[in-house]
């Protein structure tokens, strides 16, 4: 799993009937520090994350194993809104 | 060794060294009591490659071990697999530095 930040969001009409009712998010991976990488991810909302939020996101295959989206084609979900993250040890 | 590993996927397996912590209250219900750590991979010289990761416990694992942990689909097996969203998990803890063989 990766940390993001949420970005902004995606609005989408016509799209595969098993996402409707379901919020697409645009996330940007960042370091474990907090500061920022390149890129972005589109994912679905599992957790009701606002802006600007650190979230969990998980992908791949894994995606659809979230509750409420089995059989969904999606292969980015937000699972968690973070609270803290700790660094206790080195990196090394 | 690492080249072919990683063309044929065979790198899913890695070694890593757990250094913090994550909380989230707010979480998918699937995920509700599983542990989140910081694990920064380690390639076969124990030496830190690429970015830290977060990834769920199923061993009891803490902060300063080195451990090892799998990546995609099969990072579910662990536990109920058709309902755990994770794709990055630590499936064991490596006992000590001696046992990882530097060949």
């Amino acid at each position: 799993m990766i940390i993001a930040r949420i970005l902004g969001t995606v609005v989408s009409t016509q799209k595969d009937e098993r996402l409707l009712g379901k919020k697409l998010l645009i996330v940007r991976p960042v370091n474990v520090d907090g500061t920022d990488t390149t890129g972005y991810v589109v994912a679905v909302d599992t957790v009701g994350a606002g802006f600007h939020e650190r979230v969990l996101v998980v992908a791949g295959s894994s995606a659809r194993l979230a509750q409420g989206m089995k059989d969904v084609p999606v292969d980015a979900a937000i699972i968690g809104v973070i609270d803290t993250v700790d660094i206790t040890a080195p990196e090394t | 060794m690492e080249n072919w590993t990683s063309d044929l996927g065979l790198n899913k397996v890695q070694l890593a060294r757990v250094i913090g912590t994550v909380v989230a209250t707010i979480k998918n219900e699937s995920l509700e009591g599983r542990k989140l750590l910081v694990v920064q991979t380690l390639n076969k010289d124990l030496e830190p490659t690429g970015k830290p990761m977060v990834a769920v416990d199923s061993v009891g694992a803490g902060v300063g071990e080195l451990v090892f942990w799998c990546r995609g689909k099969e990072a579910s097996f662990p536990f109920k697999r058709e309902d755990t969203p994770t794709d990055c998990t630590i499936i064991g803890i490596i006992d000590s530095k001696a046992h990882v063989s530097k060949g």
